[in-house]
Protein backbone atom coordinates (compact mmCIF):
# COMPACT_ATOMS: atom_id res chain seq x y z
CA UNK A 1 0.00 0.00 0.00
CA UNK A 2 1.98 3.21 -1.15
CA UNK A 3 -0.20 6.02 -1.25
CA UNK A 4 1.95 8.19 -3.40
CA UNK A 5 -0.58 10.72 -3.71
CA UNK A 6 1.58 14.55 -3.78
CA UNK A 7 -0.15 17.87 -2.86
CA UNK A 8 -0.20 18.35 -6.32
CA UNK A 9 -1.79 15.69 -7.53
CA UNK A 10 -5.15 17.65 -6.27
CA UNK A 11 -5.62 18.78 -9.93
CA UNK A 12 -5.20 14.82 -11.15
CA UNK A 13 -8.98 13.89 -12.53
CA UNK A 14 -9.70 9.75 -12.07
CA UNK A 15 -12.23 8.02 -13.82
CA UNK A 16 -13.33 5.52 -11.89
CA UNK A 17 -16.68 4.86 -13.50
CA UNK A 18 -16.78 1.01 -15.42
CA UNK A 19 -13.81 -0.84 -15.29
CA UNK A 20 -10.77 1.46 -16.03
CA UNK A 21 -8.54 4.41 -14.30
CA UNK A 22 -7.79 7.34 -15.86
CA UNK A 23 -5.77 9.80 -14.41
CA UNK A 24 -3.92 12.55 -15.61
CA UNK A 25 -3.48 16.35 -14.67
CA UNK A 26 -4.57 19.19 -16.20
CA UNK A 27 -1.42 20.22 -16.89
CA UNK A 28 -0.35 17.35 -18.52
CA UNK A 29 -3.62 17.37 -20.44
CA UNK A 30 -2.52 20.86 -21.95
CA UNK A 31 0.80 19.62 -23.05
CA UNK A 32 -0.80 16.81 -24.99
CA UNK A 33 -3.11 19.59 -26.74
CA UNK A 34 -0.28 21.78 -27.73
CA UNK A 35 2.15 19.45 -28.96
CA UNK A 36 -0.66 17.57 -30.64
CA UNK A 37 -1.87 21.19 -32.43
CA UNK A 38 2.29 21.30 -33.13
CA UNK A 39 2.04 18.27 -34.94
CA UNK A 40 -1.49 18.78 -36.65
CA UNK A 41 0.29 22.16 -38.07
CA UNK A 42 3.46 21.09 -38.75
CA UNK A 43 1.56 17.79 -40.98
CA UNK A 44 -0.81 20.43 -42.97
CA UNK A 45 1.96 22.81 -43.73
CA UNK A 46 3.98 20.01 -44.95
CA UNK A 47 0.91 18.70 -47.35
CA UNK A 48 0.30 22.24 -48.48
CA UNK A 49 3.43 22.87 -49.29
CA UNK A 50 3.92 19.54 -50.89
CA UNK A 51 1.18 20.54 -52.92
CA UNK A 52 2.03 23.94 -54.15
CA UNK A 53 5.65 23.00 -54.95
CA UNK A 54 4.08 20.01 -57.19
CA UNK A 55 1.72 22.53 -59.10
CA UNK A 56 4.99 23.89 -60.93
CA UNK A 57 5.66 26.46 -62.56
CA UNK A 58 2.70 25.64 -64.88
CA UNK A 59 0.98 29.40 -63.89
CA UNK A 60 1.94 32.35 -65.70
CA UNK A 61 2.50 33.61 -69.48
CA UNK A 62 4.93 32.73 -71.70
CA UNK A 63 6.39 34.26 -75.06
CA UNK A 64 4.89 31.76 -77.61
CA UNK A 65 4.39 31.05 -81.29
CA UNK A 66 0.85 31.78 -82.06
CA UNK A 67 -1.08 30.99 -85.95
CA UNK A 68 -2.28 33.41 -87.83
CA UNK A 69 -5.04 35.73 -86.70
CA UNK A 70 -5.11 34.20 -83.68
CA UNK A 71 -6.12 37.22 -80.73
CA UNK A 72 -4.31 38.71 -77.91
CA UNK A 73 -6.51 37.38 -75.78
CA UNK A 74 -5.76 33.79 -77.29
CA UNK A 75 -8.94 33.57 -78.82
CA UNK A 76 -10.00 32.71 -82.04
CA UNK A 77 -12.08 34.92 -84.14
CA UNK A 78 -14.55 33.18 -86.40
CA UNK A 79 -14.60 34.05 -89.89
CA UNK A 80 -14.30 38.28 -90.27
CA UNK A 81 -15.73 39.57 -87.38
CA UNK A 82 -18.34 42.26 -87.22
CA UNK A 83 -16.67 44.48 -84.41
CA UNK A 84 -20.35 46.16 -84.06
CA UNK A 85 -21.69 43.07 -82.69
CA UNK A 86 -22.25 42.11 -79.38
CA UNK A 87 -19.89 39.63 -78.74
CA UNK A 88 -20.14 35.92 -77.97
CA UNK A 89 -17.19 34.30 -76.52
CA UNK A 90 -17.57 29.98 -76.23
CA UNK A 91 -14.79 28.50 -73.75
CA UNK A 92 -14.33 25.11 -74.47
CA UNK A 93 -11.81 22.07 -74.31
CA UNK A 94 -11.79 20.09 -77.13
CA UNK A 95 -12.09 16.88 -74.98
CA UNK A 96 -14.76 18.35 -72.88
CA UNK A 97 -18.10 16.07 -73.51
CA UNK A 98 -20.48 18.61 -72.86
CA UNK A 99 -18.76 21.40 -74.61
CA UNK A 100 -19.16 18.63 -78.00
CA UNK A 101 -23.18 18.48 -76.81
CA UNK A 102 -22.96 22.50 -76.80
CA UNK A 103 -21.58 22.11 -80.52
CA UNK A 104 -24.04 20.01 -81.49
CA UNK A 105 -26.89 21.61 -80.70
CA UNK A 106 -25.62 25.53 -81.20
CA UNK A 107 -22.41 25.25 -82.95
CA UNK A 108 -24.15 25.57 -86.61
CA UNK A 109 -26.56 28.59 -85.05
CA UNK A 110 -23.62 30.30 -83.52
CA UNK A 111 -21.48 30.59 -87.21
CA UNK A 112 -24.50 31.41 -88.97
CA UNK A 113 -24.98 34.18 -86.40
CA UNK A 114 -21.63 35.07 -86.89
CA UNK A 115 -21.51 34.86 -90.84
CA UNK A 116 -25.32 37.20 -90.72
CA UNK A 117 -23.05 39.51 -88.94
CA UNK A 118 -25.36 39.83 -85.56
CA UNK A 119 -22.49 38.33 -83.28
CA UNK A 120 -18.83 38.54 -83.17
CA UNK A 121 -18.38 34.94 -82.46
CA UNK A 122 -15.06 34.31 -80.37
CA UNK A 123 -13.51 30.88 -79.57
CA UNK A 124 -11.48 30.67 -76.57
CA UNK A 125 -9.74 27.40 -76.29
CA UNK A 126 -8.47 25.70 -72.84
CA UNK A 127 -6.73 22.54 -72.29
CA UNK A 128 -7.81 22.46 -68.08
CA UNK A 129 -8.74 19.03 -68.77
CA UNK A 130 -4.97 17.67 -69.52
CA UNK A 131 -4.84 18.91 -65.69
CA UNK A 132 -7.33 16.44 -64.34
CA UNK A 133 -5.86 13.27 -62.67
CA UNK A 134 -8.44 10.75 -64.42
CA UNK A 135 -8.50 12.43 -68.23
CA UNK A 136 -4.41 12.68 -67.90
CA UNK A 137 -4.24 8.54 -66.98
CA UNK A 138 -6.91 7.76 -69.48
CA UNK A 139 -5.09 9.85 -72.05
CA UNK A 140 -1.63 8.31 -71.29
CA UNK A 141 -3.05 4.95 -71.33
CA UNK A 142 -4.61 5.63 -74.57
CA UNK A 143 -1.30 6.87 -75.86
CA UNK A 144 -2.73 9.88 -76.91
CA UNK A 145 -1.15 12.20 -73.19
CA UNK A 146 -2.18 16.09 -72.72
CA UNK A 147 -4.88 15.32 -76.29
CA UNK A 148 -6.94 18.95 -75.21
CA UNK A 149 -3.24 20.63 -75.23
CA UNK A 150 -2.32 19.02 -78.93
CA UNK A 151 -5.73 19.12 -80.06
CA UNK A 152 -5.39 23.38 -80.07
CA UNK A 153 -2.46 22.87 -81.20
CA UNK A 154 -3.35 20.91 -83.95
CA UNK A 155 -6.37 23.69 -84.70
CA UNK A 156 -3.56 26.59 -84.62
CA UNK A 157 -1.59 24.27 -87.96
CA UNK A 158 -5.14 23.98 -89.57
CA UNK A 159 -5.76 27.88 -89.54
CA UNK A 160 -2.37 28.29 -90.76
CA UNK A 161 -3.28 26.03 -93.74
CA UNK A 162 -6.91 27.87 -94.67
CA UNK A 163 -9.13 25.33 -92.56
CA UNK A 164 -9.30 26.83 -89.36
CA UNK A 165 -13.20 26.47 -89.34
CA UNK A 166 -13.44 23.46 -90.66
CA UNK A 167 -11.02 21.40 -88.59
CA UNK A 168 -12.89 23.28 -85.46
CA UNK A 169 -16.20 21.71 -85.93
CA UNK A 170 -14.69 18.38 -86.92
CA UNK A 171 -12.72 17.97 -83.36
CA UNK A 172 -15.86 17.93 -81.68
CA UNK A 173 -17.86 16.03 -84.52
CA UNK A 174 -15.09 13.15 -84.03
CA UNK A 175 -15.07 13.91 -80.53
CA UNK A 176 -13.33 10.86 -78.39
CA UNK A 177 -14.86 9.68 -75.21
CA UNK A 178 -13.75 11.59 -72.63
CA UNK A 179 -10.36 10.49 -71.57
CA UNK A 180 -9.60 8.64 -74.83
CA UNK A 181 -8.14 11.86 -76.69
CA UNK A 182 -6.59 12.66 -79.52
CA UNK A 183 -3.89 10.39 -80.49
CA UNK A 184 -1.55 12.31 -83.66
CA UNK A 185 -2.82 9.61 -86.16
CA UNK A 186 -6.59 11.02 -85.51
CA UNK A 187 -5.25 14.62 -85.74
CA UNK A 188 -3.86 13.94 -89.05
CA UNK A 189 -6.65 11.94 -90.21
CA UNK A 190 -9.18 14.76 -89.38
CA UNK A 191 -6.90 17.36 -91.45
CA UNK A 192 -7.16 15.71 -94.62
CA UNK A 193 -11.09 14.87 -93.78
CA UNK A 194 -11.66 18.52 -94.13
CA UNK A 195 -9.42 19.02 -97.52
CA UNK A 196 -5.93 19.84 -96.14
CA UNK A 197 -3.76 17.88 -98.99
CA UNK A 198 -0.73 18.30 -100.56
CA UNK A 199 2.04 20.19 -99.47
CA UNK A 200 -0.03 21.78 -97.34
CA UNK A 201 -0.79 18.35 -95.67
CA UNK A 202 2.86 17.43 -95.08
CA UNK A 203 3.51 21.14 -93.41
CA UNK A 204 0.21 20.23 -91.18
CA UNK A 205 1.43 17.01 -90.25
CA UNK A 206 5.04 18.57 -89.09
CA UNK A 207 3.32 21.15 -87.25
CA UNK A 208 1.51 19.07 -84.99
CA UNK A 209 4.40 16.47 -84.82
CA UNK A 210 6.62 19.32 -84.00
CA UNK A 211 3.65 20.20 -81.46
CA UNK A 212 4.13 24.02 -82.72
CA UNK A 213 1.20 25.22 -80.88
CA UNK A 214 1.34 23.51 -77.78
CA UNK A 215 2.36 27.52 -76.03
CA UNK A 216 -0.35 28.60 -77.72
CA UNK A 217 -2.65 25.99 -75.43
CA UNK A 218 -0.58 26.51 -72.63
CA UNK A 219 -1.26 30.39 -72.62
CA UNK A 220 -4.62 29.91 -73.39
CA UNK A 221 -4.99 27.60 -70.19
CA UNK A 222 -3.96 30.40 -68.78
CA UNK A 223 -6.61 32.77 -69.85
CA UNK A 224 -8.82 30.64 -68.97
CA UNK A 225 -7.51 30.42 -65.41
CA UNK A 226 -7.43 34.03 -65.00
CA UNK A 227 -10.66 34.73 -66.04
CA UNK A 228 -11.68 32.81 -63.67
CA UNK A 229 -14.07 30.92 -65.80
CA UNK A 230 -15.96 27.93 -63.76
CA UNK A 231 -15.98 24.91 -66.14
CA UNK A 232 -16.74 23.91 -69.79
CA UNK A 233 -18.02 25.17 -71.92
CA UNK A 234 -18.96 28.61 -70.19
CA UNK A 235 -20.58 30.95 -72.90
CA UNK A 236 -20.28 34.90 -72.20
CA UNK A 237 -22.39 37.08 -74.47
CA UNK A 238 -20.86 40.69 -74.06
CA UNK A 239 -18.97 39.10 -71.17
CA UNK A 240 -22.18 37.83 -69.04
CA UNK A 241 -22.70 34.41 -68.27
CA UNK A 242 -25.66 33.19 -70.55
CA UNK A 243 -26.61 29.79 -68.62
CA UNK A 244 -26.22 26.38 -70.71
CA UNK A 245 -30.18 25.56 -71.33
CA UNK A 246 -29.99 29.25 -73.15
CA UNK A 247 -26.62 28.54 -75.05
CA UNK A 248 -27.68 24.67 -76.52
CA UNK A 249 -31.34 26.40 -77.74
CA UNK A 250 -30.39 28.29 -80.55
CA UNK A 251 -33.84 29.63 -80.54
CA UNK A 252 -33.29 31.59 -76.77
CA UNK A 253 -29.66 32.54 -78.05
CA UNK A 254 -31.45 34.34 -80.53
CA UNK A 255 -33.68 36.13 -78.66
CA UNK A 256 -30.78 36.75 -75.74
CA UNK A 257 -29.01 38.64 -78.87
CA UNK A 258 -31.48 40.56 -80.22
CA UNK A 259 -32.09 41.59 -76.55
CA UNK A 260 -28.67 42.70 -76.99
CA UNK A 261 -29.01 45.27 -79.05
CA UNK B 1 -34.97 -5.19 -16.62
CA UNK B 2 -36.33 -4.65 -20.20
CA UNK B 3 -34.86 -1.71 -22.46
CA UNK B 4 -36.94 -0.24 -24.68
CA UNK B 5 -35.77 -0.20 -28.92
CA UNK B 6 -35.64 3.76 -28.06
CA UNK B 7 -33.59 3.33 -25.31
CA UNK B 8 -31.08 1.03 -26.33
CA UNK B 9 -30.64 3.41 -29.50
CA UNK B 10 -29.80 6.10 -27.65
CA UNK B 11 -27.27 4.43 -25.47
CA UNK B 12 -25.79 3.49 -28.24
CA UNK B 13 -26.23 7.12 -29.77
CA UNK B 14 -24.03 8.21 -27.14
CA UNK B 15 -21.63 5.59 -26.35
CA UNK B 16 -17.87 6.06 -26.23
CA UNK B 17 -17.46 4.48 -28.60
CA UNK B 18 -20.18 5.29 -30.73
CA UNK B 19 -18.10 8.77 -30.52
CA UNK B 20 -14.49 7.26 -31.25
CA UNK B 21 -16.66 5.69 -34.45
CA UNK B 22 -17.97 9.27 -35.51
CA UNK B 23 -14.42 10.75 -34.94
CA UNK B 24 -13.05 8.03 -37.39
CA UNK B 25 -15.50 8.50 -39.83
CA UNK B 26 -15.67 12.46 -39.83
CA UNK B 27 -11.41 12.29 -39.79
CA UNK B 28 -11.94 9.96 -43.15
CA UNK B 29 -14.56 11.74 -44.80
CA UNK B 30 -12.54 15.36 -44.16
CA UNK B 31 -9.15 13.94 -45.22
CA UNK B 32 -10.11 12.20 -48.27
CA UNK B 33 -11.87 15.45 -49.38
CA UNK B 34 -9.14 17.16 -48.58
CA UNK B 35 -6.38 15.56 -50.10
CA UNK B 36 -8.54 14.77 -53.09
CA UNK B 37 -8.32 18.67 -53.77
CA UNK B 38 -5.24 18.97 -52.56
CA UNK B 39 -3.80 17.15 -55.55
CA UNK B 40 -5.28 18.66 -58.19
CA UNK B 41 -3.17 21.37 -59.66
CA UNK B 42 -5.69 24.28 -58.53
CA UNK B 43 -6.71 22.62 -55.95
CA UNK B 44 -10.70 22.99 -54.85
CA UNK B 45 -10.52 26.48 -57.32
CA UNK B 46 -12.48 25.41 -60.53
CA UNK B 47 -14.82 23.69 -57.66
CA UNK B 48 -15.53 26.87 -55.92
CA UNK B 49 -15.42 29.14 -58.98
CA UNK B 50 -18.53 26.74 -60.27
CA UNK B 51 -20.66 27.94 -57.77
CA UNK B 52 -20.46 31.43 -58.64
CA UNK B 53 -20.55 33.12 -55.33
CA UNK B 54 -16.73 34.09 -55.01
CA UNK B 55 -14.63 36.86 -57.07
CA UNK B 56 -12.07 34.88 -58.44
CA UNK B 57 -9.05 36.40 -56.45
CA UNK B 58 -11.06 34.97 -53.75
CA UNK B 59 -11.06 31.47 -54.74
CA UNK B 60 -7.76 31.87 -55.36
CA UNK B 61 -6.93 31.44 -52.03
CA UNK B 62 -10.00 29.57 -50.86
CA UNK B 63 -8.96 26.69 -53.54
CA UNK B 64 -6.04 26.02 -50.80
CA UNK B 65 -7.73 26.99 -47.79
CA UNK B 66 -10.67 25.26 -47.43
CA UNK B 67 -8.65 21.74 -48.24
CA UNK B 68 -6.40 22.73 -46.03
CA UNK B 69 -8.47 23.44 -43.55
CA UNK B 70 -10.45 19.69 -44.36
CA UNK B 71 -6.97 18.23 -43.32
CA UNK B 72 -6.77 20.11 -40.27
CA UNK B 73 -9.75 19.18 -38.82
CA UNK B 74 -9.57 15.50 -39.99
CA UNK B 75 -6.29 15.03 -38.05
CA UNK B 76 -7.67 16.76 -34.85
CA UNK B 77 -10.53 14.73 -34.71
CA UNK B 78 -8.44 11.24 -35.64
CA UNK B 79 -5.96 11.69 -33.22
CA UNK B 80 -8.41 13.24 -30.59
CA UNK B 81 -7.59 17.00 -29.07
CA UNK B 82 -9.85 19.96 -29.51
CA UNK B 83 -12.37 17.47 -30.42
CA UNK B 84 -15.57 19.46 -29.59
CA UNK B 85 -14.19 22.39 -31.52
CA UNK B 86 -13.73 20.71 -34.08
CA UNK B 87 -16.82 19.06 -34.26
CA UNK B 88 -18.21 22.44 -33.91
CA UNK B 89 -16.22 23.12 -36.82
CA UNK B 90 -16.29 20.45 -38.80
CA UNK B 91 -21.17 20.99 -38.98
CA UNK B 92 -20.20 24.82 -39.50
CA UNK B 93 -18.80 23.61 -42.93
CA UNK B 94 -21.54 20.77 -43.62
CA UNK B 95 -24.23 23.48 -43.41
CA UNK B 96 -22.33 25.82 -45.22
CA UNK B 97 -21.82 22.89 -48.21
CA UNK B 98 -25.58 22.19 -48.04
CA UNK B 99 -26.31 25.99 -48.78
CA UNK B 100 -24.00 26.69 -51.47
CA UNK B 101 -25.12 23.16 -53.29
CA UNK B 102 -28.78 24.45 -52.63
CA UNK B 103 -28.12 27.73 -53.94
CA UNK B 104 -26.39 26.85 -56.98
CA UNK B 105 -29.21 24.31 -57.36
CA UNK B 106 -31.77 27.46 -56.95
CA UNK B 107 -30.21 29.44 -59.04
CA UNK B 108 -30.24 27.11 -62.13
CA UNK B 109 -26.81 25.90 -62.22
CA UNK B 110 -25.74 22.30 -63.21
CA UNK B 111 -22.53 21.80 -61.41
CA UNK B 112 -19.80 19.30 -59.78
CA UNK B 113 -20.72 19.68 -55.77
CA UNK B 114 -16.77 19.23 -55.78
CA UNK B 115 -17.11 17.58 -52.63
CA UNK B 116 -14.40 15.05 -53.70
CA UNK B 117 -12.21 16.86 -55.95
CA UNK B 118 -13.19 17.58 -59.47
CA UNK B 119 -15.76 20.41 -59.77
CA UNK B 120 -16.79 22.75 -62.39
CA UNK B 121 -19.67 22.52 -64.59
CA UNK B 122 -21.64 19.53 -65.44
CA UNK B 123 -24.53 18.66 -67.95
CA UNK B 124 -27.75 19.39 -66.70
CA UNK B 125 -29.06 15.50 -66.64
CA UNK B 126 -29.38 13.86 -63.68
CA UNK B 127 -28.80 17.24 -61.86
CA UNK B 128 -31.57 16.59 -58.93
CA UNK B 129 -30.58 13.40 -58.34
CA UNK B 130 -26.88 14.80 -57.45
CA UNK B 131 -27.79 17.45 -55.73
CA UNK B 132 -30.28 15.43 -53.57
CA UNK B 133 -26.99 12.40 -53.03
CA UNK B 134 -24.79 15.53 -51.96
CA UNK B 135 -27.29 17.30 -49.69
CA UNK B 136 -27.86 14.14 -47.78
CA UNK B 137 -24.55 12.96 -47.16
CA UNK B 138 -23.39 16.53 -46.04
CA UNK B 139 -26.49 16.43 -43.61
CA UNK B 140 -25.83 13.09 -42.37
CA UNK B 141 -21.77 13.87 -41.42
CA UNK B 142 -23.29 17.61 -39.96
CA UNK B 143 -25.41 15.17 -37.71
CA UNK B 144 -22.53 13.06 -36.64
CA UNK B 145 -20.32 16.51 -35.70
CA UNK B 146 -23.57 17.90 -34.14
CA UNK B 147 -23.71 14.61 -31.80
CA UNK B 148 -20.17 14.81 -31.31
CA UNK B 149 -20.09 18.55 -30.41
CA UNK B 150 -23.17 17.83 -28.06
CA UNK B 151 -21.55 14.45 -26.23
CA UNK B 152 -18.19 14.60 -27.01
CA UNK B 153 -16.53 12.23 -24.45
CA UNK B 154 -15.00 9.02 -26.69
CA UNK B 155 -12.84 6.38 -26.28
CA UNK B 156 -9.12 6.13 -28.14
CA UNK B 157 -8.88 10.63 -27.86
CA UNK B 158 -5.36 11.90 -26.49
CA UNK B 159 -6.92 15.14 -24.40
CA UNK B 160 -8.25 14.00 -21.37
CA UNK B 161 -11.07 16.17 -22.05
CA UNK B 162 -12.44 13.79 -25.02
CA UNK B 163 -11.91 10.82 -22.79
CA UNK B 164 -13.94 11.81 -19.77
CA UNK B 165 -15.79 14.90 -18.93
CA UNK B 166 -15.20 14.20 -14.96
CA UNK B 167 -12.51 16.83 -14.93
CA UNK B 168 -14.39 18.04 -12.42
CA UNK B 169 -13.55 18.85 -8.53
CA UNK B 170 -16.37 16.59 -7.37
CA UNK B 171 -14.96 13.70 -9.01
CA UNK B 172 -12.00 14.11 -6.82
CA UNK B 173 -13.74 12.03 -3.85
CA UNK B 174 -11.36 8.63 -5.12
CA UNK B 175 -12.37 6.05 -3.12
CA UNK B 176 -9.08 5.00 -1.31
CA UNK B 177 -8.52 1.37 -2.92
CA UNK B 178 -8.40 3.08 -6.32
CA UNK B 179 -5.06 4.72 -4.92
CA UNK B 180 -2.98 1.63 -4.71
Amino acid sequence: MSLQMRQTDVACAADVQGDHVTSRSEASDRRVRLIGVIVVAALVALILGAALWSRGSSSGYSDEALPQSVRADYGVSHGSPNQEAPTLEVWADFQCPACGQLEALSGQAMRQLSDDGRIHLIWRPTAFLDASPGVRQANVANGAPESSARAISAWGCAIDAGYGDPFHESLFEFQPTEGRGYPDVLLKGLGERVGISGIAKATFDSCIDEGTYLGWARNATVAFREAGIPGTPTVLLNGREVSLDQAADPRRLEELIEAQR
Amino acid sequence: VIMTGERISSAVLRSRWAGTAMRIILAGVLGYAGLSKLVQPDGARTAILAYRLFPVAWADVLGWALPAAEVALALLLLIGIFVRWAALATAVLMFLFVAGIISAWARGFSIDCGCFGGGGDLSPEGREWRYIQAIARDLLFAGMAVRLWVWTPSHMALEAYAVDTSLKPESLDVPADAAD
